[in-house]
Order: structure tokens, then sequence, then C-alpha cells
């Protein structure tokens, strides 16, 4: 009998182990917005900041929310829409882009083999654990843990390729089915707030070089598996250009430099990699590691 | 009468001698050939003096070279003034261009940190918005 038993549990397994990448893709994306209503809250730490946000999804709405000196600050989506209700002034636009582009399930599948794991308790939730194992060195070690049913997102970890911790969030207490009552003040706050429509699309870098009045530099060594998805103008007289392998983004800021504080400035391996060249000082930030990044912008076109 | 000196009958050409040498001289160059020469070499050199001055204007470019190598001491206050304005102005500039600069990459800087707050936000997705929350 026993024999039996771990047969039919290792035939269990086997069907999630076959599982193709696609499948356990689609699984992921899913869970980031479960059609479950629940609260909960989510522990997350980036590189050395940490905080709690408070979760609800409930019918139609999510709401992320965390306290921001003696306030709150709430992000609340309901379809394409989002709604902010602070007390200080808040830019969340990059957010609301990077959000729909980490989605990208061909880029995804291109640079990354997802995998089934094992399956793992965290706290009295039994979770399936999916590895997204980088077929380059400049990708990111992804490890997600959702919970078996209802399908949500209970755990994510992001690695270096050396294995270097570079974020988590974690959902703690997390209960399903909340109040209905909750419903009615989230749709209040959301009516509240101040809506912002979620971006479809960045720019073109050629549109973005028009608005700018300079011409955004493309490097031409980019890291494997990464493209560029689109330019922006994230502050007056800042161009952006944005790259991503469907889990990490890097972004090269150009500005250009009044012509009476020009200098000429070599990309150094820092943690932020600037240098300053005919006039355009630079700033790229990303995933990777800044040898990495160094390698990106050694070579450029116009 | 001996022959006057050369420096007497310079003199008498200039009418610098006394009536009475005057009229001496003047009496020995009526009867003198030598000295009458002397006299119309004098004569000759005096007047081709007096055209040079007057072509050239010798005492207005003496007074001119004089002038510049020591100025009257108005025009050198002067040029001691505009001297000293100038190179206040271009340290005052100097100045003032450094600060200029020195804001612009004081600003610039702040500017970096924001930048890298709104590619956290990007990166990490809906983890981002602890960064949205550290905004200024």
């Amino acid at each position: 009998m026993k024999r039996l038993l771990l047969i039919l549990i290792l035939l269990l397994n086997l069907g999630l182990v076959d599982k193709p990448s696609k499948t356990l893709l689609d699984e992921y994306i899913a869970s980031i917005d479960p059609p479950v209503d629940y609260s909960a809250t989510m522990e997350i730490k980036v590189g050395g900041s940490s905080d709690k946000v408070d979760v609800l999804k409930i019918g139609n709405y999510t709401s992320l929310s965390l306290k921001y000196n003696n306030s709150r600050i709430y992000v609340i989506k309901r379809g394409e829409e989002y709604s902010i209700v602070s007390d200080v002034p808040v830019n969340i636009g990059a957010l609301l882009w990077a959000y729909r582009f980490s989605k990208d399930t061909s880029l995804i599948l291109k640079n990354y083999d997802v995998i089934f794991n094992s399956y793992e308790t965290i706290g009295k939730i039994k979770t399936v654990k999916i590895s997204f194992n980088p077929k380059y060195e400049t990708g990111i070690k992804r490890t997600v843990w959702i919970s078996e049913s209802p399908k949500v997102l209970i755990k994510l970890e992001d690695r270096d390729y050396n294995g270097n911790l570079i974020r988590t969030k974690e959902m703690i207490d997390i209960t399903f089915n909340p109040s209905p009552a909750k419903k009615k003040v989230i749709e209040s706050l959301f009516n509240k707030g101040v809506k912002i429509p979620e971006r479809e699309t960045l720019l073109s870098p050629l549109y973005a070089s028009r608005e700018l009045g300079f011409n955004l530099i493309i490097p031409e060594n980019l890291p494997s598996g990464y493209q560029l998805i689109g330019a922006d103008i994230p502050q007056d007289g800042v161009g952006q250009l944005v790259f991503t392998d469907g889990i990490g983004f890097i972004s090269l800021y150009q500005i250009r430099v009044p012509w009476w504080a020009r200098e000429n400035t070599p990309p150094e391996e820092k943690d932020v990699i600037e240098w300053e060249d005919s006039g355009v000082h630079f700033i790229l930030v990303g995933d990777l590691s800044p040898d990495k990044l160094v390698n990106m912008v050694n070579n450029k076109k116009r | 009468m001996k022959h006057p000196r050369f420096e007497d009958l310079s003199a008498f050409i200039d009418g610098e001698l006394q009536d009475e040498e005057m009229m001496e001289v003047k009496a020995h160059i009526d009867v003198c050939k030598e000295c009458r020469d002397r006299v119309e070499f004098l004569l000759a050199l005096d007047k081709g003096i007096r055209e040079t001055q007057e072509k050239w204007d010798v005492d207005r470019f003496t007074s001119e070279v004089m002038e510049r190598i020591h100025p009257p001491v108005g025009r050198r206050n002067l040029i001691l003034k505009v001297a000293t304005i100038g190179i206040a102005a271009s340290i005052i500039f100097g100045f003032a261009f450094t600060n200029i600069r020195d804001s612009y990459r004081e600003n610039l800087n702040k500017e970096k940190y924001q930048l890298i707050t709104q590619h956290q936000i990007i990166s990490s997705g809906d983890m981002g918005i602890i960064f949205i929350s550290e905004r200024k």
C-alpha cells in the first residue's frame, strides 16, 4: 500500500515536472493578480531598504498601502486605471509601465528556463516553488512560491547570477475572502484619489530625442538577452532608455549639459555608472554587476 | 683780432652774445673769409635742424616718447583703474562661473539619486512602492 502511495505521489509530482515552462509561467503571471479576494501584509526588502505594505484584493480593486511619516500612501488599481491617495507628491508613472513589461511572457521564456522546483510550506500554506533559471550570465535567478489553491504569489526572491540577494517579497498573515465592507472603503478611497491611466507603451527613442532636442545614444553592446523596449522622459531635459530581459531592467539616463558646465569623464565600474561625453551626462543603472554594465557602454551608436 | 671760437660763432648766429661782442664778431666775419665760411656752415646746420623740427615736430615726438616712458600721473591712474577693474571683473566672473558650475553639478547629483530611485521603482515591479514612499 505504501509503495502504491509513493508511486501515486511520484506520478503527481512528475505531472508538475513535466509542465512546460509556458504553463508554469502562465501560472506565475496569474498568481500576481489572482482572481480571489484576500488581504495580507507584504514584507519587502530591496537592497538596503525594507518595508511592509498592506495588500487588499477585493472585487476588481487591488490596493497597496504603506505608512509614510504620519500618513499613508494608497495605490489602488481598478481595471486599467490607478488612483493615488497621498498627502505628499508621488510619481508612480514608471511603476505603471514597468508592471506591464514584467509580464512579457515571450521575452521571459526567451531568456529563462522556468522549472518546477519543489513543494514547500510557508507559514501554513503549501506552495509550489518555481525557479527562473537565466540562460545567460546577465540574467537574474528568480524563485517564486505560489500557493497551491487558490494560486496566489506568496513569496518572490531575486538573486544575481552570483547568488547575491537583490530583492524579496513575502506575503505574511494572508487571509482569503476578507469582509465585503472593506470594498466600500477601498471604493471611496479610489474615488478620492488622483487617477492615473496605465501606460500601454513607452516612447520611441526617436520621438523622445525630438522632444528633448538632442539625440539619445543607444549602446550597441547590450547584455545577452536584453533588448531595448523604449524611451521615456522621466523629468524635464532627461531622456531614458529602458532595456529588459523580461525580469531584469536597465535604465540609461541621458542629460544634456550646458556648455559652461561640461566636462569629459569616462565610465567607471561603480554601483552607479556615470560618464560625460560631448555635452551629455550619462547615468546607467541596472540589475547587473558593474563590470557587465560597463561593457554595455564601450560602443555606442546614435 | 684773433678768430672767434666755434661756440662764439654759434652764439653769434643765435644772437646770444652781448652787443659789444656781437659787433666785434661781425667786424671779424666781414674781413675773415675762413670765419665767414664757418658761420655759413653753422647757419646751414641751424636751418636744417629747424626744417627737420618743423617737419617732424620733434618736440611733440619727444614729449610723446617721454610720456610713454613716464606717463603723466592722471593717465597712469586711469590705466591702473582699468587694469584693476579688469582683474577684479575676471576674479568675480571666475568665482561666479565656478559657483554656477558647482551649483549645477550639485543639482545634477541630486537629480541622479532621484533617477536611481525611479529605476528601482521600475526594476522592483510592485515592490517599487517602497521607493515611492521614499521620494521627497
